[in-house]
């Protein structure tokens, strides 16, 4: 479910008919990676690429999650709840098989968790379900998820494409190879891998589209879906314009031309589920929340919105993307900052910082300097440059330094910094409580006065009126405490050929591929 | 050639006339003194305030008011071009005198010192050179953390084996010349004659190498800041500009073009220049 950084991992695109002859028999769509997947296991990785291009063309789960935020049948076309919510009991649909011929049954479906909750995969999922302890297939088509406390974010979680169901027999004739050959009941099959070039995908031609909001309930209308890996935005953009791509999910910054061409079409997904925020180390000044609340005052989010991404962003108030379900707009508005330098500085004055208008302000004869540090990126270091401009207006004066994402996050435990440029994805409320429970995920936060119970809530209540309660509070309390400073969160903005049909995101910004077509496909 | 070698007002003038006459000199050193001129008065010339963000105004083309357009955070990109030659000249400078200072005073010891001290200075100087430059740039960086400062210590001790081996092997040419003999008959200490009378006579040597040397300095320092290494935000620094600039070539040429080309004349200059020096005072062309 939790995925750092979506743009760092950022997910396969899609893409068009080729204009090759071969297309001329082929229906083939050709999409982009941004990167070579590590492996195609569902189950065994946190990448993003990974669970995405695993769980949009290879795998099923459970359930998938609708619009509104709630789970909607897939594999399982029912499911139950424990009157003490420590179980939830599936009921599965009949006549599933694998891509191997196989059944999809609750056996498969109890060897897929078994393998996660395996100590000796050490799966890097595992710690996602934490109160997960076992899974019992009751009969073929019944399973039994058992916890140690109830689990809220269960349902969204297996919705995603970790928890897709690969095969048994294939993972037990292939071993570790099967991260190279996986087999799941999707509406493609794979074909072959060419690490760092591209992923060959077939048609699944017995394939039944579960999903209730599908256009496309048989096989899927393109016989071949090859996935191109390109890091590179300008190879990607000049992909486009060739038609080599039919789709390609771009950054901002490469967007704005091809929208104005009419070859094209640009699809935004505005229920993005992201957050960028400033955080804080909450050594002094910055354990006083008024002097976090002056940083909070002094930002300018629509600009940092518009320098960042160009727009295909919102700036946001709240602690929790909008696009996730249960953020609360109204909690957001009353507790919440807007821009506001002149009430910046009439803090820093009452807090003691003066100055004479130039450089930064200083108290007690200690300049207001301060170290930011961001993972490095190029959406990231526009932001840092109104940040911090921003900062500078009122006398703060912030030094930035950027890295790669694998020195960033483990810096952020050690001492030097004092705040952080952080963004996070997520699809649930559950985020709240990864990120901000007691000593919160860089072990710098100190204890707020009700957080933790109201985290615990969100954790554990599966009633949605009820949790809901949980996730405003919780919310409240940390824009009351200014824990963070939220900033926006972007929208994916993939560009398409405007002969390509059906390109719809769900609420995790996957497509259904079996929906996709060219117009001119007979 | 102990006499010309030190560059007294005669031998200058000599030199300065013959740099006149050439035309790389005078290219060269045009951009050179535009970009010292640019240095020196920033403040003065550039029509913004060059950290000044205006996001509703981001990626604009040249035009009367932006001369070269703005960038991607609604920056003066002119401005910033021109304050940017403070960091230029800043780096050359650094660098180079990292480099040349402590190169020049191991080469000497090496070169004009005792034996020993010769063994364990190029010993030093072969485990410096063992390493790519870069490898060991980015490894002083590593140690350092991510700065310009740290940048320009990076590529100054990167540059120091170079410097090193030139001067020994002038010095050790020069040890042997009769006027250092003669010192040395007259009572002359040793540190005396490695800095009184060996080093006035290798400047040539030096001034061309220093030419040749510099560009590649700089460059390297934009390199680093390309890639996050040297200068940082919102540091108008063009390398640095140059890397937040780049994924807009399809859809605002201007705002790399406008670094880029600077980087492209700044080196030029400098090697016109330095061709024109080594030209000039090279001995087998003198």
């Amino acid at each position: 479910m939790l995925s750092r950084r979506g743009l760092v991992l950022s997910s396969a695109a899609i893409a068009a008919a080729s204009a090759t002859p071969a297309a001329a028999s082929t229906k083939e769509l050709r999409f982009r990676l941004v990167e070579d997947p590590e492996m195609l296991w569902s189950g065994q990785s946190v990448s993003l690429t990974v669970n995405t291009v695993v769980g949009t063309y290879l795998v099923e789960r459970l359930v998938y999650q609708g619009t509104d935020g709630k789970p909607q049948p897939w594999l399982a076309e029912s499911w139950t709840f424990s009157d003490d919510a420590k179980q939830i009991t599936f009921r599965l649909r009949g006549g599933i098989k694998f891509h191997d011929g196989t059944d999809c049954d609750a056996a498969a479906v109890k060897f897929h968790f078994d393998s996660i909750l395996d100590p000796a995969r050490a799966s890097p999922v595992r710690p996602i379900i934490a109160a997960l302890e076992s899974v019992d297939a009751l009969d073929p088509l019944t399973v039994r998820f058992n916890f140690s406390r109830p689990f809220a974010p269960f349902m969204t979680i297996v919705a995603g494409g970790a928890y897709g169901i690969n095969s048994p027999a294939a993972l037990q004739r292939l071993g570790r190879q099967y991260g190279r050959r996986p087999v799941g009941t999707g509406p493609y099959r794979f074909v072959s891998w060419a690490p760092g070039s591209e992923i060959v995908l077939e048609r699944n031609p017995t394939f039944r589209q579960l999903r209730a909001d599908a256009v496309n309930k048989g096989a899927p209308y393109a016989d071949r879906i090859t996935l191109s890996v390109i890091p590179e935005e300008g190879v990607a953009f000049s992909a486009l314009q060739t038609r080599e791509l039919s789709a390609a999910e771009l950054q901002t910054d490469t967007v704005e031309r091809l929208a104005r061409d009419r070859n094209f079409r640009v699809v935004v997904d505005e229920n993005a589920k992201n957050l960028s925020f400033l955080e804080f180390a909450f050594r002094p000044p910055f354990d006083d929340p008024r002097m976090r609340e002056a940083v909070s005052l002094a930002l300018d989010r629509a600009s940092i919105v518009r320098a960042a991404y160009a727009g295909y962003a919102v700036a946001v108030r709240g602690p929790m993307s909008p696009g996730i379900p249960g953020y609360d707009e109204a909690v957001a508005q009353q507790f919440g900052t807007g821009h506001d330098p002149a009430r910046a500085r009439a803090i820093l004055a009452e807090l003691g910082w003066t100055g004479t208008g130039r450089g930064p302000v200083s108290k007690d004869g200690r300049e207001a300097r301060f170290a930011l540090r961001s993972y490095a990126n190029p959406v990231a270091d526009r932001a840092l440059a109104v940040i911090q401009r921003n900062l500078a207006d009122i006398g703060i004066q912030v030094a930035i330094t950027t890295s790669d994402w694998g020195s960033f996050y483990p810096s952020l435990l050690r001492d030097g910094w004092d705040m952080n440029f952080m963004r996070w994805t997520s699809f649930d409320p559950f985020v709240l409580v990864q990120l901000f429970r007691h000593p919160g995920h860089r072990r710098a936060l100190p204890r707020f006065d009700g957080l933790d119970e109201a985290l615990a809530g969100i954790e554990t209540t599966l009633d949605p009126d009820r949790r809901q309660v949980f996730v405003s509070e919780a919310q409240k309390l940390l824009l009351q405490n200014r824990a963070i400073v939220p900033l926006m969160t972007n929208h994916n903005v993939t560009v398409v050929q405007a002969g390509l049909q059906n390109y719809v995101p769900d609420a995790f910004n996957l497509v259904k591929p079996g929906d996709l077509r060219m117009a001119n496909w007979a | 050639m102990s006499a010309a070698a030190s560059l007294p007002t005669s031998r200058l003038a000599w030199v300065l006339d013959r740099l006149w006459h050439n035309r790389s000199a005078r290219i060269g050193g045009g951009i050179i003194a535009i970009i010292l001129l640019c240095a020196a008065f920033a403040p003065w010339i550039a029509p913004h305030d060059p950290m000044a963000i205006d996001t509703l105004r981001r990626l604009e083309p040249p035009s009367a008011e932006h001369w070269l357009g703005t960038d991607e955070v609604g920056r003066d990109l002119a401005s910033r071009l021109i304050h940017g030659t403070r960091y230029f000249v800043l780096i050359c400078l650094i660098t180079t005198v990292i480099a040349g200072v402590i190169g020049t005073v191991l080469g000497l010891i090496s070169g004009a010192g005792p034996l020993i001290a010769d063994a364990v200075i190029m010993r030093f100087v072969d485990v410096l050179l063992a390493f790519p430059t870069i490898l060991l740039v980015l490894a002083v960086i590593a140690i350092l953390g991510p700065s310009l400062t740290t940048a320009m210590v990076a590529v100054g001790i990167g540059n120091i084996p170079g410097y090193a081996r030139l001067v020994r092997s002038a010095a050790l040419t020069i040890r042997r010349e009769e006027y250092v003999e003669a010192a040395r008959a007259l009572g002359a200490s040793e540190l005396g004659i490695i800095f009184g009378t060996v080093l006035p006579n290798i400047v040539s040597p030096l001034v061309v190498y220093t030419s040749y040397a510099m560009p590649l300095a700089a460059l390297a320092a934009a390199a680093l800041s390309f890639l996050g290494l040297g200068a940082q935000p919102p540091a108008p620094e063009w390398g640095a500009m140059l890397v937040n600039a780049r994924s807009f070539l399809f859809t605002a040429w201007w705002a790399v073009a406008a670094p880029g080309l600077a980087i492209f004349a700044a080196i030029l200059g400098l090697n016109l220049l330095g061709n024109a020096l080594r030209d000039v005072l090279d001995p087998r062309d003198a």
